[in-house]
């Protein structure tokens, strides 16, 4: 990835947080909520998305957002009032600012007309005329004129002298500036800078403006010594110096010249101006004359007596060391004046000053207490997932070490017992903490459907209300990731199929506006994601007839309304009458749910007719670490999802039988279930005799139980899921593979994967 | 060299600690004024790079803390602005901004306006 | 193993900068020689065992742990239907890269490096059931014939599909 393109990565994860946000403040807004601090939120947003689309050029990006922050500005300050109208107008806006930063992304080109309408109406809004320019970088530079030298000007001319004047910058150590060998009609430049104090409480620096000019060409810089006070009235922030500087370049522009003392605009005189070199040096050194300081007078008054003057220089940069000391010395004396005020005479200074920052600290801790301070970096997650990694291989290097502790080593050697169950401790305490750092709120997947439902609605013309719980519950990345395709179906279907048109709720007694609620909330190792509508429920009947229509379900095969319910996630299937061209569209509802499945997820559906439905997803916490039991079977070690499993006995405690089609079936609870056994499903032949044998019951979706059949249960344990489709491809009934504590593979069973679908079941 | 970035976009933040430690200068970030603020009690910086546009403590606030204390009256700090309005830039100066820059900006630039402020 | 070093022989070091020439892993199953392209070889190691994989023919001995990937091991002898290895610790596992993925192949032993030159490799004959379908060519070394593997070959269709 190149730099310019990981930027980009930045901005566009950025933007999706902006819009989940602005979803989020507008929705309060929409509810009434009027916050000022919102208002500033949703500005502050736009406004980024904007910045950042600037940067990187998207131009569309930035003239929307630009007009759409114009606006928002506009309604922060009071001067155009949030009606519902305008709520309406911004509401619809994200929307299409999500749209732009999609295109942004994809690299494509909306029509140029996209977000017109729009984009008229916030101009409307916030008068054409007031809006402001899009160009940032408008230099309105008004040069202050000052006639230098006018304000001293009681002083006599005076011959320049090196000694009073310091050659601050420039190449030339010398003050050979009336000696510069000017070319007749050469033009050169002329500032004459005067700093404010203001210029130094902003920390600008004449020295480095100086440098700065001389980027642009040969400079020298002389310095006039204003007024020097006595040392005790020094202010190291005082003004006691002007400057002249003659920059030599013919082709610098007034503008360059002038950007570089941009950032002083109007915290100093400043004079730029052009001269002819041949022209001006006299008049130009006379004025520099009537600048001197008070001592150039007495240069003047005494020019032969070149011993005085020795001593006066000698004195002079003396009076200046001291002031150079005093400027370091006056700032922290003043600090500790500042900070030691109150305390009368103290004996030892420090140690009083250390007291005195006391209340300072406490006070500034307490201010950190007020505003806990989050500090955040930003990791990529391929170091997130090595660390992930290690820690899995170490949670079962634990249990290996754990499984090696016989009674007698326990009995023996009490210390490395003790020394094993910290480590293992300490191992779930870290395992925890790694997986907290891949964790997010399902905020991110479920402030993207706000707008889905808004947009289903108007579709569909229906009423439409979306309510989210628990949109904070936290789980892995990698599953938030996956979730937003079978969320998008699943509301999809609810506000397709659910939730009736306004006169059909009206008819059937209730209120015009359907609801959909999307719900998620952590549940032991799962989190259980709800999506629940208020609509008709599931139309079996017609469920049933469609599945027949289809050959989904054989003629005669009669089913439980649960699993007419279910038939809406098999595939092929579709409720749609008419194909909309909302759900029907993209990928399946069955590819989604295989796509859950595979995640270790799991879906079910519940609908009470006239009621409405509800779909449940059940996901893993992690992805990474696996809660298995450890079985063998034929020749291979093989681990079943511990979530998955329902019980185990020994077969010759299991009550068997055979089903009509000749299937064995294991009777419990007057429960039938079907029978898997795992080494002639997988081809392998073992020596254990069958009633040696265990079964292991097992779960699959829509609470359908499967008996498999295995040689031997060895235990419970901990695995880290590794791909079989890295270096190999995808075999029926493995959901890939894991590592045990010998370093030797195990097959993790896939127990969904195992059974047969209705279809196959039907067949046989 | 040490330089405090403070922008709530991580956009930003990168781009910005990207040229930045590009010309060699060592980079803290920090997300608000009020984690700018933060930053500045940990360690010591040349210069401060700061957002005006910020959720918790925005940039006026900060540069007027930055200010508030002794130790910082000559420290350099650049306002990041988009603002095209001279209103917000003169904000910033008014609580004791140095300089500003404008984004997008151009990392030969950014450096250029760095040096016309520190050392 | 006079072969083991190509820059004894005089000339054979510029063939192969230029090209012309390249460096084979040549490995034994019974009497026959094969080879693959010594870039293609990642690792070998000797044969500790694999964990079978279901529904998969027989020539796939299964799955090892290499460094926390799982590797799966195709046993060649099986592969060219010569029935499975009967496996001792002295066999070797050649462990390679085929695309992105990494495969091991189980065989008897490796037995040299050798450097051939690419104008001395030869089509293998049409109608060699095996052969033809998973060899790339095959080359004389030393009086010896060496088939090179073809691993795209070896490795597709390892899945029994239903």
């Amino acid at each position: 990835m190149s730099e310019l393109d990981e930027f980009k990565a930045t901005y566009f994860e950025e933007c999706s947080e902006l819009l989940g946000d602005l979803e989020e403040e507008f929705a309060a807004i929409e509810e009434g909520d009027r916050d000022t601090e919102r208002l500033n939120a949703v500005f502050r947003a736009i406004h980024s998305i904007k910045g950042g689309a600037g940067a990187f050029g998207f131009n569309q990006l930035v003239e929307f957002a630009h007009s759409f922050e114009t606006l928002l500005d506009f309604v922060r300050d009071g001067r155009v009032e949030l009606t519902d109208d305008v709520v309406t107008l911004c509401i619809r806006s994200i929307d299409l600012v999500a749209d732009f930063v999609g295109a942004a992304r994809d690299g494509e080109e909306l029509a140029s007309d996209f977000g017109e309408e729009e984009l008229a109406r916030f101009k409307l809004l916030s008068g054409e005329d007031e809006e402001e320019p899009m160009e940032e970088f408008d230099i309105d530079f008004t040069p202050v004129m000052v006639n230098v030298g006018d304000d001293d000007g009681e002083l006599p001319a005076v011959p320049t002298s090196d000694i009073n004047d310091e050659t601050l910058a420039g190449e030339d150590e010398n003050d050979s500036f009336e000696q510069a060998p000017l070319a007749e009609g050469h033009r050169y430049w002329k500032v004459d800078f005067t700093p404010h104090y203001e210029l130094y409480e902003r920390a600008n620096d004449p020295l480095l403006l100086f440098r700065e000019l001389g980027t642009l060409g040969e400079v020298e810089v002389k310095a006039h010594l204003v007024k020097t006070p006595k040392l005790k009235e020094f202010d190291p922030f005082g003004i006691y110096c002007k400057w002249e500087i003659v920059l030599r370049n013919e082709d610098v522009s007034k503008e360059d010249i002038a950007e570089v003392f941009e950032f002083v605009e109007g915290d100093c005189e400043l004079s730029i101006s052009q001269v002819m070199a041949e022209a001006d040096i006299d008049s130009d050194l006379v004025g520099f004359e009537e600048d001197m300081a008070p001592e150039a007078q007495t240069l003047e008054t005494q020019p032969d007596q070149q011993q005085e003057l020795q001593q006066e220089l000698q004195q002079d940069l003396q009076h200046k060391a001291e002031e150079e000391a005093a400027d370091e010395s006056m700032l922290s004396l003043a600090d500790l004046a500042a900070e030691i005020e109150p305390a009368p005479a103290p004996p030892v200074r420090e140690e009083n000053l250390v007291e005195e920052n006391k209340p300072e600290q406490e006070k500034a801790k307490k201010a950190a207490a007020k505003a806990p301070a989050v500090q955040s970096i930003r990791v990529d997650l391929d170091k997130v997932d090595r660390v992930v990694n290690m820690v899995g291989e170490l949670v079962i290097t634990q249990s290996m070490l754990n499984q090696q502790m016989d009674d007698k080593i326990k009995a023996q050697y009490q210390e490395l017992v003790r020394g094993v169950e910290v480590l293992a401790q300490t191992t779930r305490g870290l395992q925890d903490a790694v997986m907290a750092i891949r964790a997010q709120p399902v905020k991110s997947v479920f402030s993207r459907m706000p707008r889905l439902v808004r947009e289903l609605a108007k579709k569909t013309d229906k009423k439409i209300r979306l309510e989210m719980v628990g949109e904070y519950t936290e789980i892995d990345k990698t599953i938030i990731e996956q979730l937003s395709d079978p969320l998008t179906h699943m509301i999809r279907n609810s506000a397709d199929h659910g939730v009736e048109t306004p006169e059909k709720r009206l008819a059937a007694g209730k209120s015009e506006t359907g609801t959909i609620q999307l719900s998620a909330e952590q549940a032991g190792g799962n989190i259980i994601i709800a999506v629940e509508d208020d609509g008709a429920g599931i139309n079996r009947e017609r469920v049933l007839n469609l599945a027949r229509e289809r050959g989904v379900v054989g003629p005669d095969q009669q089913l439980s309304d649960e699993q007419i319910d279910e038939l809406v996630f098999a595939p092929g299937f579709s409720t749609a009458d008419g194909v909309s061209d909302i759900s029907g569209r993209g990928v399946g509802m069955d590819v989604v749910i295989s796509n859950i499945k595979k995640i270790g997820g799991s879906v079910h559906v519940r609908s009470k007719p006239g009621k409405g439905t509800r779909m449940i997803l059940r996901l893993p916490l992690t992805l990474a670490v696996l809660d298995v039991m450890l079985v063998e079977a034929g020749d291979g070690p093989y681990v079943i999802p511990l979530s998955s499993i329902v019980e185990t006995m020994q077969c010759d405690r299991a009550d068997f039988g055979f089903a009509p089609s000749g299937r064995r079936v294991l009777q419990i609870r007057g429960e039938y279930v079907q029978v898997i056994d795992l080494v002639t499903r997988f081809e392998m032949t073992t020596k254990v005799p069958d009633n040696k044998r265990f079964v292991v019951l097992c779960e699959g979706e829509g609470s359908t139980k499967v008996a498999l059949i295995v040689d031997e249960i060895i235990g419970q344990q901990q695995v880290v899921i590794k791909s079989l489709e890295e270096n190999f491809e995808r075999i029926d009934g493995i959901a890939g593979g894991t590592i045990l504590g010998n370093g030797e593979v195990a097959l993790i069973v896939d127990v969904a994967g195992l059974k047969q679908t209705p279809e196959q079941q039907s067949a046989a | 060299m040490r330089v405090l970035t403070v922008d709530d976009s991580p956009t930003i933040l990168s781009m910005l600690d990207h040229a930045l430690k590009e010309a060699g200068f060592e980079v803290v970030q920090a997300e608000d004024g009020q984690k700018g603020l933060d930053a500045m009690k940990e360690g010591e910086f040349d210069v401060v790079i700061t957002d005006i546009n910020m959720p918790v403590m925005d940039g006026i606030e900060f540069i007027k803390n930055v200010r508030a204390s002794k130790a910082n009256q000559s420290l350099p700090i650049l306002i990041l602005t988009t603002e095209s309005s001279q209103e917000k830039r003169d904000q910033g100066r008014a609580a004791g901004g140095t300089g500003w820059i404008v984004k997008p900006f151009d990392p030969a630039k950014l450096i250029s306006v760095i040096h016309r402020v520190v050392y | 193993m006079e072969a083991f070093d190509s820059r004894d022989e005089s000339g054979q070091e510029h063939d192969l900068e230029s090209g012309n020439s390249m460096q084979l892993i040549a490995f034994m199953i019974g009497e026959q020689v094969y080879g693959v392209e010594i870039t293609t070889v990642r690792e070998i190691r000797a044969w500790s065992g694999a964990t079978p994989l279901p529904n998969t023919h027989d020539y796939v001995r299964g799955v090892i742990n290499l460094r926390g990937t799982i590797v799966p091991i195709f046993d060649l002898r099986a592969r060219f239907g010569d029935g499975l290895t009967d496996t001792t610790k002295n066999h070797v596992v050649v462990v390679m890269s085929v695309g992105e993925k990494w495969v091991g192949m189980l065989v008897d032993a490796v037995s040299d490096i050798l450097t051939i030159s690419k104008k001395d490799v030869h089509k293998v004959p049409e109608g060699d059931s095996m052969d033809s379908e998973l060899l790339n060519g095959i080359v004389t070394h030393d009086s010896k014939m060496v088939g090179l593997i073809d691993l795209d070959a070896i490795v597709v269709g390892a899945k029994i599909e239903k």
